[in-house]
């Protein structure tokens, strides 16, 4: 795409204004202001173009700029002078036959210079409505929709006077490297923020360049059912269909989609509100034991838990104890293998048991009150995080290392407690982290999507794990491929790096109290204006490339609502025992029935046991699941009455034997 | 209109080097600065239906909100601004510009009428006493020259006794002059396309056959430095009430076929000079005097398109009382258009 209109180009058809200034309102090289006709289709938010009237080394140059404020006044010199006119009767007023002369007077911020150099006021030229070829240039958008670029991402549609313009991102600064992460504001309620996402991850999977790799997401569902359904088809308008026409996206659900959540605390259903049966089918269990756990136990220790001597005791416990053979002089000769709670539990039991025995207070330099203290902490993991943590060795876990090329990843995090929230935000980011630095994990680039960010980097609160992990990501990320979406209802309140390390940043209906910090005195009062009335679907976004934010509108996402989702596919029933295994085994194989496997329920085996051959069978998924189920429990042979063997009759003594009997 | 360039200082000081003194242009106008030799008159006139000059009520004038329908469909208004550029010895050049304008009204809203406005500039100076080589200088600045001399007048001056400002006043008066053939151009302008609507003069109606004949345009004079009435009428007059004209009369003057007139009372003077709010209205003597037409209903029906554009105000001009919002507004443009205040 060339610079610019060139000479003989055709320009814009619609004639807009004029530029204007005065000694008290001068234009700079960064804002002018011009006026139009009262029926001119210009608002805030509307791009045009300025055709220079001198041209300068042979060239009329041609500014672009984006309209920031307006006004409006008439010849009026005091409002009293109306009531005079009008006899102060408002009807007479609208009767006097002629109206007053009045003006559109616009400020617009310069979006680009062209040429760059020299850059000078803006000349007193007319002013055109932006056309397509108008809204790329003037948004740097020309550098990257080029021939042999082709790094665009849509991200909306801009409107202005009947025309409407595609937007595109720039996906190496969307995504990385040269700077990467998105962070979205708006106001809960109006489908925005959630919104906003499932579009943008629907455009992204539809124009990330193949050359630049694979890309997949994973999406934190923090609240209600905003993204349980992201598989299934939304009903759109025709309107919603000419949007994702015009932007090259597919107006369907996402093809990929893998859910994950804990169980809830009886272990027989998992936690989630993608509960409906006939949703189980891309719906797997998340579970971690306690070698997962030991990893981030200090996500779920706050300060006053883990000082120094408790610190080191938990490192010990995790280095030397924790999946490996061990003994100790004052347990006598018995082998420990930690691999669970219970494990771990009965650990520390013995070894307290024998500290008092021995009537000692200190082992291998820890005390008994830091023993006590950290059995306590670590114990209770399994108890505040039941469902996510299990009893036994086994983990459940996303598939690090086999990522899929445009596939979502949906970890259901909003039934469980906080910290589990935040053992498993800290666990799966980090793993991410340490498989996207090894270049192991299946994709290469992958967005992480995590909203209240409010609640997880606020600004002004203690420092914790998770805040950690969001600013590492937001900081380091991009060199990684790791690509942070976050989204909250108060940009004010997140920590600055965070938001500061976005790129990208888009705002969707603002709550005027929080337009009102300090953060968006960058923005116009009529800008801020129209972000507080911002209807559904339109957005304001800020790019690197963009030298000022731009209005954009989107289609409504091609996914199902949460709403629509919780009456299309109402959770199901609290599942028996029975049901939940049997829900969980048919998922691998519809065709078995509930008599088949009937046998377990019958009283031998205890729940635990009939779980952990669930959970074994859902991770194996084995190819006879029937078979593979029962022959994990240990065969039990019924009880019979015994009958004694019948008495073999001893032969008679020899006759005459001195010992035998008469 | 007005496609020949205007005369720049450069322009001019080029033409004339080192023969003429130059003078700066800032500062008031002549049009401001020179006091006005106008002293106040009244003269007898001639009513056309009433025995003597009466107050007559203009039903829905004024107050009557039952009735403002505006009939004017756009207004006419011209602008001059005269300033001294130089002076050659004793004589001054003036340079004056004149425009005019038409706005007609399009839903509710002024817009200019036609070809756009008529603007002229134009250099003043006594010919006879300046020598040809100026002339031919001032000539060369492509500004049309026009001699202030008045030949017409047996008893002036003579030239070389002449005072600097009587050259000066006749400037404006030619300046004024210039004015008026462009408002008049325009009135015919409008009379012969064809408007079916009337148009409102500031001033007087032209001395135009076109105009006087077609019945197109209505004229509204707001000073008052004849007065066409004497001792009980003008009392009659001076004494309207809001919504209230005077009799019809007719308008007699050399330079000007007769026109039909009579007084309105637009607001009521309240405390002040008793020629506040007050405006003279002309009509073509035909529009009352067919057979066929009740002069005083039409001269009623004229005053009540002429109060309904007495809103909105025309604040903040100083003129407000008497000025009509189109009016304001033609000045409005003319003054841009010129680019310089004139009046």
């Amino acid at each position: 795409m060339p610079d610019s209109h060139d000479a003989a180009s055709p320009v814009s058809p619609l004639l807009l204004g004029r530029v204007v200034a005065t000694e008290r309102r001068p234009n700079t090289p960064h804002e002018f202001h011009f006026w139009t006709a009262l029926d001119s289709p210009v608002g805030i938010g509307t791009i045009v173009r300025v055709d220079g009237t001198h041209a300068i080394e042979g060239r009329i140059p041609q500014v672009y700029g984006v309209v920031t404020d307006g006004m409006s006044y008439s010849d009026l010199a005091s409002p009293l002078h109306d009531v005079i006119g009008a006899d102060a009767d408002p009807a007479r007023a609208q009767r006097s036959p002629t109206e007053r002369a009045e003006i559109r007077l616009y400020t617009a911020a310069v979006l680009r210079h062209v040429p760059d150099e020299p850059l000078q006021p803006v000349a007193m030229g007319q002013v055109f409505l932006a056309d397509d070829r108008d809204v790329a240039v003037a948004l740097r958008m020309d550098g990257y929709l080029r021939e042999g670029a082709h790094t665009g991402i849509p991200v909306g549609i801009y409107r202005a006077g009947g025309m409407e313009s595609p937007i595109y991102l720039d996906a190496d600064l969307l995504l990385g490297p040269e700077a990467a992460h998105l962070n979205i504001t708006g106001v809960s309620g109006l489908a925005t923020k959630t919104s906003a996402v499932e579009w943008l991850l629907a455009s992204i999977f539809a124009h990330f360049p193949a050359r630049k790799g694979s890309v997949a997401a994973v999406c934190f569902n923090v609240k209600g059912t905003d993204l349980c359904f992201l598989d299934q088809p939304a009903t759109l308008d025709e309107r919603d269909r000419t949007l994702y026409e015009r932007l090259g996206v597919p107006a369907a659900p996402f093809p990929k989609v893998h859910y994950f959540a804990p169980y809830k605390a009886k272990g027989f259903a998992l936690n989630t509100l993608r509960s409906n049966p006939a949703l189980q089918h891309n719906v797997s269990p998340l579970t971690w034991g306690l070698r997962e756990v030991m990893q981030f136990a200090e996500v779920l220790l706050n300060k006053d838990d883990i000082d120094a001597k408790a610190d080191a005791l938990i490192d010990f416990v995790g280095s030397r104890i924790v999946d490996q053979q061990f003994s100790d002089p004052l347990l006598g000769s018995q082998q420990y293998t930690v691999r669970s709670f219970a494990d771990l539990d009965a650990f520390f039991r013995d070894l307290i048991d024998a500290m008092e025995g021995a009537n000692r207070e200190q082992w291998r330099t820890h005390h008994v009150a830091t023993i006590r203290k950290v059995r306590n902490r670590l114990v209770n993991i399994a108890t505040r995080c039941e469902g996510l943590v299990t009893n036994d060795a086994q983990a459940s876990d996303l598939p690090f290392g086999s990522f899929e090329d445009r596939a979502v990843y949906v970890i259901d995090i909003a039934k469980l407690e906080e910290d589990a929230q935040d053992l498993i935000f800290a666990r799966v980011v980090s793993k991410l982290r340490d498989h996207l630095e090894r270049r192991a994990l299946g994709v290469d680039h992958l967005v992480v999507f995590v909203d209240e960010l409010n609640k997880y980097a606020p600004t002004d609160a203690p420092e914790t794990y998770v805040r950690k992990m969001l600013l590492d990501i937001a900081e380091r990320g991009r060199y990684l491929g790791l690509v942070l979406f976050s989204a909250q209802q108060f940009r004010s309140q997140v920590h600055r790096r965070v938001v500061g390390n976005s790129g990208t940043a888009i705002y969707g209906r603002m709550d005027p109290d929080e337009l009102a910090t300090p953060g968006y005195a960058v923005l116009g009062a009529a800008t801020r204006t129209k972000l507080a009335t911002l209807d559904k679907g339109q957005l304001m976004v800020r790019h690197p490339h963009f030298a000022h934010p731009v209005f954009v509108r989107f289609p409504r996402p091609a996914v199902m609502s949460g709403r629509e989702g919780a009456e299309r596919f109402p959770q199901g029933e609290e599942p028996t025992l029975q049901e939940a295994v049997l829900r969980a085994l048919r998922a691998l194989d519809p065709q078995l029935t509930m008599a088949s496997i009937e046998i377990v329920f019958e009283g031998l085996y205890a729940d635990d046991e009939i779980l952990r051959a669930r959970d074994r069978t859902v991770r194996e998924r084995p190819r006879d699941v029937k078979a593979f189920f029962l022959s994990q429990f240990r065969s039990v042979v019924a009880a019979r009455q015994v009958s004694p063997p019948p008495v073999q009759q001893l032969r008679n003594t020899p006759i005459g034997d001195p010992y035998g009997t008469a | 209109m007005g496609h020949r360039r205007q005369l720049t200082a450069r322009a001019l000081r080029d033409a004339l080097g080192g023969v003429a003194h130059a003078v700066t242009t800032s500062g008031a106008s002549l049009e401001v600065s020179l006091s006005s030799q106008d002293a106040g008159r009244t003269r007898r006139s001639t009513l056309l239906t009433d025995q003597e000059m009466m107050a007559r009520p203009v039903a829905a004038a004024g107050h009557d909100t039952t009735d403002t329908t505006a009939a004017f469909a756009a207004f006419l208004d011209g602008v001059q601004e005269s300033r001294v550029v130089a002076y050659l010895g004793t004589v001054p050049l003036v340079h004056g510009r004149t425009g005019a304008v038409i706005r007609a009204r399009v839903d509710r809203r002024l817009v200019t009428w036609g070809d756009g406005p008529r603007i002229d500039d134009a250099l003043y100076v006594p010919m006879a006493v300046v020598s040809g080589d100026i002339l031919d200088a001032l000539a060369s600045t492509g500004c049309p020259v026009i001699d202030t001399v008045d030949d017409t007048d047996a008893d002036a001056t003579p030239l070389d006794e002449v005072h600097p400002q009587q050259w000066l006043r006749r400037a404006v008066h030619l300046v004024q002059r210039g004015r008026e053939a462009l408002e008049r151009e325009l009135a015919e302008a409008w009379c012969a396309s064809g408007a079916m609507a009337p148009l409102y003069v500031d001033g007087g109606l032209p001395p135009s056959e076109v105009v006087l004949h077609g019945g197109c345009a209505i004229g509204v004079i707001k000073s008052h430095h004849t007065l066409y009435a004497t001792g009980a009428a003008l009392a009659t007059v001076m004494s309207l009430g809001a919504g209230e004209r005077s009799s019809t009369f007719v308008v007699e003057t050399r330079w000007r076929e007769p026109v039909a007139s009579w007084y309105l009372r637009l607001r009521t003077p309240g405390g002040r000079d008793p020629l506040w709010g007050l405006v003279r209205i002309e009509s073509p003597l035909a529009m009352l005097t067919e057979a066929e037409a009740d002069a005083d209903a039409v001269a009623d029906q004229v005053s009540r398109w002429v109060a309904a554009e007495a809103a909105p105000l025309s604040l903040p001009d100083s003129r407000w009382d008497t000025m009509a919002y189109g009016i304001r507004d033609c000045e409005v443009y003319l003054r841009a258009t010129l680019g310089r205040q004139a009046t």
